[in-house]
């Protein structure tokens, strides 16, 4: 069933998708107004940015190690540094990253903390995927169900909360933006430049192309060609 | 005309008191004012009086600037934060309440230079009792404890927790006797200094118990303000305890920190040396040509400046290697076997060679304990698993499950030939043995945060880099390349495998502070703690990181009598090793924190319930005050706060628009019992929930997130909000008393008592109280022209009604109610307390001795017609003759001021059972108003002193019309 973010502003209890009002900490049975949902928008804005940057930081280097690993099974010479290597690629990315959500936060009024722990969170993540990568490299014989299954896993990644973020973001950006922009600017305008961050890194590369890992060192070839 | 009215009595129930409308308009059983009284049961009894408890501190200056009554962890307290006028002081006055301790000092463990007292000496302090995380660690269990969290808006938040495991060295006592009439403890060479509060417990023959002021100090005895008394018998410690803690954000030394896979146990394999080959032609045939270990001398292990440094060991198997053949070696240093031993080999054939070796170890090479057995059938593709480290150097780790054997210290390694010889010579060199004391896996990621626990503080998380030991740090060979004799790649290290064992060691910051700091650690961490994410069914960890072991990096000490703290370490980068740890110590109710964590925000509003914490009305770390800021913490942890919510179990944020945020309140909302929590601002009340059906709500992070407005009644007068059964109480800004119950908003003020309530002084809200306790809500407030709580309301829930104005012209006035518990022992353990501005400690209607003021004034009576009447005779049945007087003042209505008559009863009747007053003298009405004696309305005004709980049992008068002049009682 598709769903919709309009199904959240759906007055009717009747109507309303209550599965994506639990999915978002809705009360599916309750009088949900604009407003406390624009409160809640505005009070998860901040999250749904990191966690977006932080989503991929942790799942694209997971993603490419597991694709990793299929390839280079059979030839684990040099993975390790090249793991390295790509882990220090990760690592940077995640810092830009979070130094990007931390930005966002800023503008949306988030204190000195939120914005530190954004930053502290993107190169958490960062690390974490050079962790996974290193990991991944000392275990060329992780057994190849195993790294498909966490292929399957990340190849169903719009389910994991992104296409709905999508949903609801989009309509509610469109129906309630002139409003809320009147009363607050730089409201939800802010909010779409902060999603346009997490989300246009996934839409545009990011970190999901291997090439920004590899670049031109041959010795990383292994990552190259490595797309979404 | 004439008739009897009775007032009170059998006839006719007290209803309560509406002074608020005017006395004509009153029913029957309504009254002006009912004074000292309590008349839910229909009659007037008068009240119990105020019993003092407990005086105020010597250095005490007037009224605390809170109090507040609580339980901790079974032990009832009273709290109170009071100025000295330079800083303000906490003390507790513990069971007894028989004395007030000074838990805060200029000489502690926290806080600034060991002052941990407040700098504010006029913010007005809120308490809520939260509850410290439960968990595990390998020095034990540590139970959830009850702990006080103080804010005053201002200073950073106060945690009082009486009960912590921080405490310095117990002092046994030896000795008990009276050092100028008071307790001297003998208790040996001690730190303690005058105003120190150590914790007395289980004293033989005393009930001294908790804390107490030291007074007095000697080399080796201390006394403490507690009057002496004869009866020790032995027995008994002194505790000095952190218990006053400073929550303030601590400083984060750099954040970066790496981990590194290694072994707490291994064999020098490298080197020419410290191996011993024995041999013997057999049989067994040992160490013989086609089945032997000997040195690598051959290229690349063994040549050139590698031939004495660089030596592996070889394993040569021949094409005449014959089963029971024996390859074996000594090594110069024993290796305890851990759960695993490791193995780096490099050749072509080394699974080939293992499928048929005997693997064995020994301490003395008489007895061997088998670590893999591949001729055994429980051992066949058991016990052993191979990690290819390097395909194209055909290197492979070799790991044997030696859980069945740790503990033996070896000395030798013995491999057996368990099958015929191959067909082609087989060759294999040993580059690294090993063995770790824990049973980690090797891709266990790791992670830390800094933490001063003693002040419940915790920073952010972060995560490690992880990596391994090269095996040349281990007694391992260095790697060299096969195409030559010179190192072109860089040491193998330990694999970060999940199924290869690790013990594992830590590089990171040390606190960054002087050494030693005297007196708290004043933002320092006083360790770290170190978090693990333990791989999943992928062999990667999943990125979810739990509370695994910490490093002390401040230790608490004293320096005579000064406590101070000591750094563990005394370089700036510390190296941490985690050797014998065992996975199921890793502590899965302790997560690691958020990235975005925050100490408990300092705020003026503060509640724990339902499992968080709340806070309102914020001032950041810049100074900054966001008085309309809402904070709650994680649910389970009150010590784990952020503003950017992260999911639903996590803490979050939200904020109030143009207003201030004052007080919080959990109670049930509605018939369905659904729990909610409840802000009152300066201008509204809200619950922070969904607006939907109360049965569905959550507490999630996301329902909190969204306050909901019940009504325009917010507050300010903070402590005037109480919760009584199935209902709040509060005066809101508008100066009415309000009751939210399942019904929902109800004024409970207008045109009963908010004559009184809206003449109050203006000046004075913030202390007006509340409390509910026996189905009453008093509320206590300074009437107009006087400057105290002179006065208390008292809302009666049964009676739905006001039933008294509590007024006590002796002593006490009423600032800050509060509900204390007292032990179970009693049959009602609920108990009123309140302090008079001059600081006292009073039991609320808690002295049933004296005489107490009362006073009750009936409604207006007019006749039926317009004939003119006067009340003529007057009665009054009570019970406690002892003492009592009454006056009463027959009041009539007349233009202008209303004119009265006062008359003395005197006691016409006495007897043991009650007491009858009756007047029957004529009226002496005098002054020069003096009208008519008949008038059109009358009201009947009794005053007097009375025995704490008479009851007035029957009032009644006569009246008498002037044209028909009967009595109606002949």
């Amino acid at each position: 069933m598709a769903i919709y973010a309009s199904d959240i502003l759906n007055p009717s209890k009747e109507q309303r998708n209550k599965s994506l009002y639990g999915d978002y900490g809705y009360d599916p049975n309750g009088n949900n107004e604009n407003g406390a949902i624009l409160r809640r928008l505005s009070q998860g804005a901040g999250w749904q940015a990191a966690q977006g940057i932080g989503f991929q930081n942790q799942l694209e280097p997971n993603r490419q190690g597991a694709i990793t690993g299929l390839v280079n099974a059979s030839n684990p010479s040099n993975m390790i540094a090249q793991a390295q290597g790509a882990g220090q690629g990760a690592m940077s990315q995640g810092m830009q990253a979070g130094q990007g959500a931390a930005n966002q936060l800023a503008q949306q009024g988030f204190g000195a903390g939120a914005q530190g722990g954004a930053i502290q969170g993107g190169a958490n993540a960062g690390t974490h995927a050079a962790n996974a990568l290193l990991f991944q490299a000392n275990s060329p014989q992780a057994q190849m169900q195993a790294l498909q299954q966490m292929l399957g896993a990340i190849s169903q990644a719009p389910g994991s909360g992104l296409e709905q973020l999508l949903q609801m973001f989009q309509p509610i950006e469109t129906r309630q933006q002139a409003n809320y922009a009147q009363h607050q600017q730089g409201g939800l305008s802010g909010l779409a430049g902060l999603l346009g961050q997490g989300l246009g890194a996934w839409a545009t590369g990011g970190l999901s192309d291997g090439a920004q890992f590899a670049g031109g060192n041959p010795n990383l070839q292994w990552l190259n060609g490595v797309r979404m | 005309m004439g008739e009897t009215k009775q007032a009170i009595g059998p006839s006719q129930r007290i209803l309560g008191m509406y002074p608020a409308i005017d006395r004509s308009l009153m029913v029957d059983g309504q009254f002006i004012i009912l004074q000292n009284g309590r008349c839910d049961g229909g009659l007037f009894i008068a009240r119990d009086r105020e019993a003092v408890l407990l005086s105020k501190p010597s250095w005490a200056t007037g009224l605390p600037l809170g109090s507040y009554c609580c339980n901790l962890n079974g032990n009832p307290y009273v709290v109170a934060v009071w100025s000295d006028g330079t800083r303000s002081r906490v003390t507790v006055s513990p069971s007894q309440i028989d004395r007030w301790v000074e838990v805060t000092s200029s000489n502690a463990w926290t806080g600034t230079s060991g002052n941990n007292r407040l700098t504010s000496i006029t913010n007005a302090c809120q308490f809520a009792i939260v509850k410290t995380p439960r968990y595990l660690t390998s020095s034990g269990t540590f139970a959830s404890r009850d702990a006080l969290l103080i804010q005053n808006g201002t200073d950073y938040p106060r945690i009082y927790d009486p009960d912590t495991n921080d405490s310095a060295a117990v002092k046994n006592v030896t000795a008990v006797a009276s050092n100028a009439g008071k307790f001297q403890l003998t208790i040996g060479a001690h730190n303690f200094s005058i105003g120190d509060h150590p914790y007395l417990s289980s004293l033989g023959g005393l009930s001294l118990s908790g804390p107490y002021e030291v007074t007095a100090v000697g080399a080796t005895t201390i006394t403490i303000n507690q009057t002496f008394v004869a009866g020790y018998t032995s027995g008994g410690t002194v505790q000095d305890r952190a218990d006053l803690l400073v929550h303030k954000p601590i400083s984060i030394p750099a954040s970066v920190g790496n981990s590194f896979g290694t072994v707490s146990q291994f064999w020098t394999v490298a080197g020419a040396s410290g191996k011993t080959y024995a041999s013997s032609a057999g049989p067994p045939k040992i160490n013989q040509t086609d089945y032997k270990f000997s040195n690598s001398i051959a290229v690349p292990y063994g040549t050139g400046a590698a031939a004495n440094s660089n030596s592996g060991i070889l394993w040569n198997i021949g094409t005449s290697a014959a089963a029971t053949d024996i390859a074996k070696v000594q090594f110069g240093a024993s290796m305890t076997l851990g759960k695993q031993v490791a193995m780096l080999w490099e050749g072509a054939s080394v699974s080939a060679m293992f499928a048929q070796a005997k693997v064995e170890f020994s301490a003395d090479d008489v007895t061997y304990v088998t670590a893999y057995d591949p001729s055994a059938a429980s051992q066949l593709n058991l016990g052993i698993q191979y990690i290819t480290q390097d395909s194209t150097n055909n290197r492979v780790w070799v790991i044997f499950d030696t859980t069945a054997i740790a503990g033996n210290a070896s000395l030798y390694l013995r491999f057996t030939r368990q099958g015929s010889a191959p067909t082609t010579a087989q060759a294999a060199t040993c580059l690294w043995i090993g063995s770790p004391s824990g049973n980690l896996p090797g891709s266990t990621e790791w992670g830390f945060s800094y933490e001063d626990e003693y002040n419940k503080v915790e920073s952010r998380f972060f995560v490690m880099n992880a990596g391994s030991d090269a095996i040349t740090s281990l007694g391992g060979v260095a790697a060299v390349s096969k195409t030559g004799s010179t190192d072109t790649l860089a040491a193998p290290i330990l694999p970060l495998v999940s199924t290869a064992l690790l013990d594992f060691r830590f590089v990171v910051t040390n606190a960054t502070g002087a050494d030693p700091i005297s007196g708290g650690l004043d933002g320092q961490p006083e360790r770290i703690n170190f978090y693990a994410s333990l791989p999943d069914a992928t062999g990667i960890p999943d990125g979810n990181f739990y509370f695994a072991f910490i490093a002390t990096l401040y230790g608490a000490g004293y320096s005579g009598t000064t406590r101070q703290w000591t750094k563990t370490y005394a370089t700036t980068t510390i190296n941490v090793t985690l050797n014998n740890y065992a996975v199921s110590v890793i502590n899965y109710n302790r997560e690691a924190p958020s990235v975005f964590q925050l100490p408990i925000p300092i705020a003026r509003a503060c509640l724990y319930a339902h499992n968080r914490a709340f806070v309102g009305a914020v001032k950041d770390d810049n100074g900054q005050f966001g008085l309309g800021d809402i904070y709650y913490s994680w649910e389970r942890n009150p010590f784990r706060w952020q503003q950017v919510q992260e999911d639903d179990l996590r803490g979050g944020y939200v904020q109030l628009g143009d207003e201030e945020v004052q007080v919080f309140l959990a109670s049930a909302s509605a018939q369905l019992g659904a729990g909610r929590v409840f802000c009152w601002s300066t201008k509204n009340l809200y619950s922070l929930g969904d607006s939907g059906p109360f049965a569905t709500a959550g507490f999630s992070a996301s329902d909190l997130s969204r306050p909901v407005v019940i009504g325009p009644h917010g507050t300010l007068s903070p402590l005037s909000v109480a919760q009584g059964y199935n209902a709040l109480f509060w005066l809101d800004q508008d100066a009415q008393i309000m009751r939210l119950g399942p019904q929902g908003l109800d004024n409970i003020c207008r045109q009963k008592v908010s004559n009184r309530t809206e003449m109050a002084v203006a000046s004075r809200k913030a202390k007006f109280s509340g409390a509910f306790r026996k189905d009453r809500y008093y509320f206590a407030y300074t009437p107009g022209g006087e400057s105290e709580n002179n006065r208390v309301l008292v809302w009666n829930e049964r009676m739905q009604a006001w039933e008294s104005e509590d007024y006590e012209t002796t002593n006490a006035n009423f600032e800050n109610l509060m509900i204390y518990s007292t032990s179970s022992s009693t049959m009602t353990t609920a108990r009123l307390f309140c302090f008079d501005t001059a600081g006292t400690l009073y039991g609320y209607a808690e002295n049933s001795t004296g005489t107490i003021t009362v006073r009750f004034a009936t409604r207006g009576y007019q006749m039926t017609d317009w004939s003119g009447w006067y009340v003529f005779e007057c009665a009054c049945y009570a019970t406690n003759n002892t003492a009592t007087t009454l006056s009463i003042s027959r009041v009539s209505r007349k233009w202008g001021a209303d004119e009265a008559w006062t008359t003395t009863l005197s006691i016409s009747e006495s007897g043991s059972d009650f007491t009858g007053y009756k007047e029957t003298v004529e009226h002496t009405k005098v002054g020069a108003d003096r009208g008519e004696e008949i008038d059109l309305e009358w009201y009947l005004d009794v005053s007097g002193t009375v025995a704490p709980g008479t009851t007035i049992l029957r009032f009644e008068f006569d009246t008498q019309g002037g044209a028909d002049s009967v009595y109606l009682r002949n």
